[in-house]
Order: structure tokens, then sequence, then C-alpha cells
């Protein structure tokens, strides 16, 4: 019992001075990894950005066709187009001749098997379409696509040749060098389905960055960012020779750079505090412009 | 051992584990984010890798176009011709697929293309893969064909020799849908004349066509003469006689290696029925039974000596000469153009027709024809 006196006040200090030391350290250790865990997912989250970027754009723009005024509206920041979202065939094709050159309440049926129509979704009421149009089946000058739209719900209905198939009610507009008459459209004619959409710099409410946004008829949404700036999408249009162009029904080729940014300020290589910019550079090749002197 | 024990009274130790699992846990944290993005990176490579490998699958099937076998299959969905599982020219990949017909003029075709490591399956989440589709369009001949016979100069006929504008189908073995309104018999800038049981009919017998020019012979659209004969199946030397027929391997199928074989017009349930042979023959020739099927180019005379039976186009850069033996009968089913016609059986009981006939004309174009991209959003990506 003699020997437990308990310490000394020099003890106590000396002990609370190692221990501040100790902890300092360990502190600074757990700050310097986490700033490096923060660092890495911030780039990876960047990394994951912009390569969204490098999937997402070149996918909706390869299926524009510009020479048929799929782009309605272009500038380096935003472009406005028709995207391909549902690819189908028409087992039994509509009943051509009467209504002239806008007939409406058209029957189509399209395949639902052995393959239901490819593309992100089914064909649905209100959606535009894209009709084959063989016209003469001896000559491939007047194939083209007769624009329209789905005006009821689609319902199930058995094609001619006994498969599952899907009823569609369509108004047609013929356009020229496209005859209303018998025919013109064949037994599993493809068919599209689209939409018109824009991609854009946008900046959501209450927000102080920049993102691609997606605007269709529901709205506008964020889905790629943030970008570094307002410039942060950049997208430069040419035609099939490479050159730049202004005119819509010239594009071949679209040049997409973008210029992300991590949404936190990391520690940079100079010690200072700001937001990692990383950047990608991809060119697609429309593959459904028209040919052939059309 | 209580001595131990009692010298061990700091907390060193527990701060000292404590620190390590924390920084344990970032380090594994930062070890599992990394591993993370580096399978997002890998897999958005093989994506991108696997689709080159099915556009450049799409490409070399669209080079590659075989009409004798992909233009016969029947009508999607029930027929399609199976793309088998190939592998790149640069190795990156492997494609396999399906060539879907729409309809006569219009086929799908489907592939999908997976990178090397993808197909090794030691992938654990299967690896990439992508499908894309393209239109194809048949690249018709537009041959002018308004008539039985087409001639730039003048026909005679004799003999029991005939050229008929009406619509025929060709034998009970061949597909055909209703007939076609008749056409003209003959169709000239030149004089027609028939002696003895010689005859002509259609709608009209006659047309008399002062716009037939030359290149009405020798351009087809965007196709001529010489364009077509580049493509021809068979190439021919010109002044030979030749007897074609239907031949087979000894597996039973069409034996395509032989010249002599023109297809088998005349059965085509056999295993020639639907081989289209573009056949071209280098000058004159005389054709001495039996029969053929497809686009004849002759850049000579054609004589044809007794039967003979041909199913689909003939186009002669220089006059057609027929001669019937007895009581057989050289039978063209289809459409002929011939600079000059003289269909003269040398005997009286000889018979020599011309019959137009949609149906063969239509089969011959579709089962020679090469598949060119359709003009427009022919590019599908296929999910």
């Amino acid at each position: 019992m003699l020997n437990r006196r308990g310490f000394t006040l020099v003890e106590l200090l000396i002990a609370l001075v190692l221990l501040s030391i100790v902890s300092l350290g360990i502190y600074k250790t757990l700050m310097n990894n986490q700033r490096i865990y923060i660092a890495q997912t911030q780039h990876i989250d960047l990394q994951q950005n912009i390569r969204a970027a490098a999937t997402i754009l070149p996918a909706e723009f390869r299926e524009i066709d510009a020479r048929d005024s799929d782009i309605s509206a272009m500038s380096p920041t935003a472009i406005t187009f028709r995207a391909m979202r549902v690819f189908g065939f028409a087992c039994d094709p509509p009943a051509l001749g009467a209504g002239g050159s806008n007939p409406s309440n058209l029957n189509l049926t399209v395949r639902e098997a052995p393959a239901p129509p490819y593309g992100s979704r089914d064909f649905a009421n209100g959606d535009s379409i894209l009709l084959y149009y063989e016209g003469n089946t001896g000559s491939v000058n007047d194939d083209s696509w007769i624009r329209g739209k789905i005006t009821a719900a689609p319902v199930s209905l058995i094609c001619t040749d006994t498969k599952a198939g899907e009823k569609l009610v369509v108004s047609l507009q013929f356009s020229t060098g496209q005859s209303n008459v018998s025919g013109a459209v064949t037994s599993n004619a493809p068919i599209w389905g689209f939409e018109t959409v824009t991609y854009r710099v946008y900046k959501p409410a209450g927000d102080s960055l920049y993102y691609v946004g997606y605007q269709n008829s529901s709205g506008t949404q964020p889905i790629i960012g943030p970008l570094a700036s307002d410039q942060g999408l950049n997208l430069v249009y040419m035609d099939s020779l490479g050159n730049v162009t202004a005119d819509r029904t010239k594009v071949a080729q679209i040049q997409i750079t973008l210029r992300g940014r991590t949404q936190q300020y990391i520690r940079q290589t100079s010690g200072t505090y700001g937001a990692a910019v990383d950047s990608v550079i991809t060119t697609v090749a429309l593959r459904n412009n028209c040919r052939f002197g059309c | 051992m209580k001595r131990i024990m009692r010298d061990e009274r700091g907390m060193a130790l527990a701060v000292a584990i404590f620190a390590l699992v924390v920084v344990g846990a970032l380090v594994a944290g930062a070890f599992y984010a990394g591993t993370q993005e580096q399978r997002v990176g890998e897999n958005g490579r093989r994506l991108q890798q696997s689709f080159g490998v099915a556009e450049a699958g799409l490409s070399e099937r669209v080079r590659n176009w075989s009409p004798d076998t992909i233009n016969a299959k029947g009508n999607y969905p029930s027929d399609s011709f199976t793309i088998n599982r190939t592998t790149t020219a640069n190795k990156t990949g492997s494609f396999s697929g399906a060539v879907y017909r729409l309809n006569g003029e219009l086929y799908f075709v489907s592939v999908s293309g997976s990178d090397t490591a993808s197909l090794s399956g030691k992938l654990r989440n299967g690896g990439a893969r992508q499908r894309i589709g393209m239109l194809q369009r048949i690249q018709p001949l537009q041959i002018d064909i308004e008539a039985s016979l087409t001639a730039k100069n003048s026909v005679s006929l004799s003999g029991n020799a005939g050229v008929d504008g009406t619509d025929h189908v060709p034998g009970a073995t061949w597909a055909c849908p209703p007939l076609d309104t008749s056409l003209a018999g003959v169709r000239t800038t030149g004089t027609v004349s028939t002696q003895g049981n010689a005859y002509v009919t259609g709608n009209p017998q006659v047309k008399t066509d002062p716009n037939l020019k030359d290149s009405t012979f020798t351009q087809y659209g965007p196709t001529s003469y010489d364009a077509l004969a580049a493509r021809a199946t068979l190439t021919l030397s010109g002044n030979g006689t030749y007897k074609t027929q239907p031949s087979f391997n000894a597996d039973g199928s069409c034996n395509k290696a032989d010249q002599m074989n023109w297809g088998d017009g005349d059965n085509r349930a056999s295993a020639c029925g639907n081989y289209f042979p573009i056949i071209h023959i280098t000058g004159s020739a005389t054709l001495n039974g039996v029969e053929g099927q497809g686009i004849l180019l002759v850049d000579g005379d054609l004589n044809v000596q007794g039967s003979y039976n041909f199913y689909g186009i003939t186009i002669i850069k220089g006059g057609l000469k027929t001669a019937g033996g007895g009581s057989t009968v050289a039978h063209f089913y289809g459409g002929v153009m011939a600079q000059d016609a003289n269909l003269d059986p040398n005997t009286l009981t000889g018979m020599a027709t011309l019959l137009y006939s949609k149906c063969a004309i239509v089969q011959a174009l579709e089962m020679t024809g090469t598949a060119s991209t359709l003009r427009s959003r022919a590019w599908v990506q296929v999910f």
C-alpha cells in the first residue's frame, strides 16, 4: 500500500504531452487517409461521369439521320433531335389507298414474336413513328420512310401468319415522292418509334453546378455531370468530309468534348483545394444518314 | 506472470489497435472502390471492343453476301440464314447471328459480337456482348422488260416458233404469285415477220418502240452489262457448244463447281432448284440441251438447238437463233432481250417459244441480287 502513492504532477504532464503527440499523429494519419479516400472516390465519380458521356451520347447520336431532318436544333452546348426508341417489323401493313396524303385510323400489326420490338421500350400511344416505304419494288430510288403517329393504345393481335403481334392505330403523312397506294408498304416493313429529345448544358434549380441535361416531354433531368463550367459540353458538327458545318441536314459526324469536374473540392498536387477536372473527346459517325443521292 | 500484467497499465495498445482498424477500413474501402472502378473500366473497354467486333461482323457478312443461299430463304419469321460464329480477322473477338429475309427485297442482318476475353468464359459476370442490326436491300436490276422479246432490230419467225407476251407460270414446281397482266409479244424498233405457223401473241402483239435504245440492252438502272458480267457466277468462252443440266455432289447437294450446271428450273424442289447463276458467255455459243436458269449474258450470238428450257432473263448482244428439232421445244420462260432475233427453225416441225413469265424474271432477279445497305435508317442498335 505504501508503494501506491499515485502520480506526481510531472508524471501527469509528461503523460498528457505524450498522449497529445500520439493523438495528433493518429488524427493526422486518419485525416490524411480520409482525404485520400475522398479524393479517390471523387476521381472515380468523375471518371464514371465522363465514361457515361462517352457511352450514352454516341449511342444516342449513331441512329440519327441528319439528311432527313432528324436534328431540329444544334449548338455547341445543346442538340435537339429524334432519338430512336423502338424498332420492329409490321407483319400486317396498313391498307393503303384512301385518305389522300394524310390517312388516319389505319391499322397495322407489329410482330411481338418470335422477338418483340427491339429498343428501350415497346410502342405506345402518342409515339411518333417512321414506317418503311417500299414504293416500286424494282427501284431503290423511292425507298424512304413515312412519318406517322400512333393514335391509340396498342392492343394484342395475332398476325395473319398466326404469330403474336400488336395492333397499332396510326395516322400517316405521305411526303413528296411517296404515294398512298396499295402495296407501297410491304409485309415485314420495318418501323421505328422515336421521341424528340434535347441534350444540353443544364443547371438545376438550387444547384450551382452545371450538368448535361436530358430533356423530353416529361421534363429535364441531369444525367451526366457535374461539368467543369457552362461550356463543359462542346459539340462540333462536321459534314462527311470532316469540315465543320452549321447545316443541320449535312451533319455526318459529331465530335463530343465533355469536361467534367468533381462534386467536391479535393486537394490538388499544388497543395491547394479545388475541383479536379477531367475530359473526354470522342467522335461519332451518324450511321443512318441517307446515302446514294437521296 | 502477475508482475508482467501489472506493468501493462497504459492504453497504447488499445489506441494502436483502434487506429489500425480505422486506417485498415479506409484502405480497404479505397481498394474496393479502386477495384470496382477498374472493373467498370474493363467492362467499358470490353463493351467498346465487342461493339467493334459486331460492326466488323456486320460488314463482313454484307460484303460476302451469298445470293444463292441467303436469297433462297423463306420469309421471316419462318426461316432464317444462320451466321455461324466467326473470329474477326484481327482476332479481337468473334461474332454470330442471323440474316432474316423480310420480303423479296428487304433483309435484316442481326449480328452479336463479343471480345475475346468475354468469350473465354473466365469472367465472373459473363463478359460483354453487343448486338447490332442492319437493313439490307436487294439492289434490283432495272431491266426494261416490256415484252416477251425485246429486239433492237428486225425479228423474223418461221416454222412453229412463237413469242407470247401472256404471263406464264414456268412449271408446277414454281411458287408464283397470281398471273400479271399481259405484256407485248415483241417490242422492237424494226419489223416483225412471221412465216408458216409462227405466231406472236400479247398485248399488243407487237409494240413498235422508237425509244428503244442501245442502252436499253446494256444499262439496267445503276448497273451496266459489263458490271453484271463482272459479277458472273459462271464465265464461259465463246465459240462453244454447251449442254447444260443440273449436277449433284455425292452428298446430294448442288454441284456449283460444275460449269455446265445452270440450275434446275425444271424441278425447283431439287437441290439445284434455288441455284440461279449469272452466266456470261464471252462470245457466240450454241446450247444443245438441257436446261438452265438465272441471268444469261451472251456477248455474241446465241444459237439454241433442239429442246432447251431456260428460266429467267436472257440478254444477247448479238442475235438469237433457235432451231428446233423434231417435236422438241426450246422454251425461254421470262424475258429475252436481243439486238437481233431470228427464231427460224430449220425444220417445219421445230418449235421455239419465248414465253413471258414475270415469276421467272422476278425470281431470277431476286436470287441473283446482291444486297446493299438501305438508303437511310438501316442501322439498328439491337438490345
